[in-house]
């Protein structure tokens, strides 16, 4: 990589497309906050594909095998926008950071399901929460909670951006329309720093 | 937060964000006094990079 070639943006397939100003997720919170059901529906859409996706890289393969991933998912947004009347909106993360908790938490609940069940009753009891998902088999353990604990560190704003586009796969206009950025460079450049601040993070961690 | 951000690590990590292959031992090799910092941002790749391969795996669009 040269410098120029990093330093131009990458173009992605809708960069000119407008961005809806009032399409952002604060936005959306308050309106389905005001009982608007096709803003409940819209923040539904704006996540779930993404958190599918995202979900299927966390749910032991034995687990996947016993539960829908689709199911998981809209168990967790169902909640999460059943609750979505006493939500604090401050317009910072906290609906995704609300969502993504909520998620891994039924997707422990779940594997732990599946260990207690008769057939896995041989699995190593040393592992808390049953085998190990797929991205546990290609990031080391160890490495994924010190990633967990730097995410924590960083400020809301940067640390949605950062999720949305690395673990979510958000492109960076959408990323633009759902925290109500200007345009897709301004996430661009949101998310590249929440990666450097990341990784200073961790640097004052090893 | 530092709105300074150094202009090669900015370009690293933009390089990172957009799923670019990074020669960070050439990086490194050209900005010794950035060399700690890059090696971090290099582990941290790894983890983007883990990521974004699980998300293609479970693409179900």
């Amino acid at each position: 990589m040269t410098q120029n070639e990093a330093n131009a943006p990458r173009p992605e397939p809708d960069d000119d497309a407008p961005i809806d100003p009032l399409g952002s997720t604060s936005v959306l919170i308050a309106r389905a906050q005001g009982g608007d059901e096709r803003a409940k529906d819209r923040l539904a859409a704006r996540y779930r594909t993404a958190l599918i996706r995202w979900a299927h890289g966390r749910l032991p393969a034995s687990a996947r095998d016993l539960v829908d991933t689709d199911d998981v998912v809209q168990s967790a947004l169902v909640r999460g926008l059943s609750k979505i009347g006493g939500f604090e909106n401050r317009g910072d993360g906290a609906f995704l950071a609300y969502i993504r908790q909520a998620l891994l938490n039924e997707i422990r609940d779940q594997a732990r399901r599946v260990k207690r069940r008769p057939e896995h009753a041989t699995i190593d009891d040393r592992i808390p929460d049953g085998e190990a998902s797929p991205l546990e088999r290609v990031i080391q353990a160890e490495r994924l909670e010190r990633y967990e604990q730097s995410l924590a560190t960083l400020s809301p704003t940067r640390r949605e951006a950062l999720i949305l586009r690395l673990e979510l796969g958000f492109r960076y206009r959408e990323i633009a329309e759902a925290m109500g950025l200007p345009s897709g460079n301004a996430a661009r450049l949101l998310a590249s720093r929440a990666y450097i601040e990341l990784s200073r993070s961790l640097k004052e961690r090893t | 937060m530092n709105e300074q951000d150094d202009p090669t690590l900015l370009a690293a990590a933009e390089a990172v964000m957009d799923g670019m292959t990074v020669d960070w031992a050439g990086l490194k090799a050209g900005n010794p006094a950035l060399a700690k910092e890059l090696s971090v941002m290099e582990r941290m790749a790894e983890v983007a990079k883990a990521h974004r391969t699980l998300l293609e795996e479970g693409d179900v669009t």
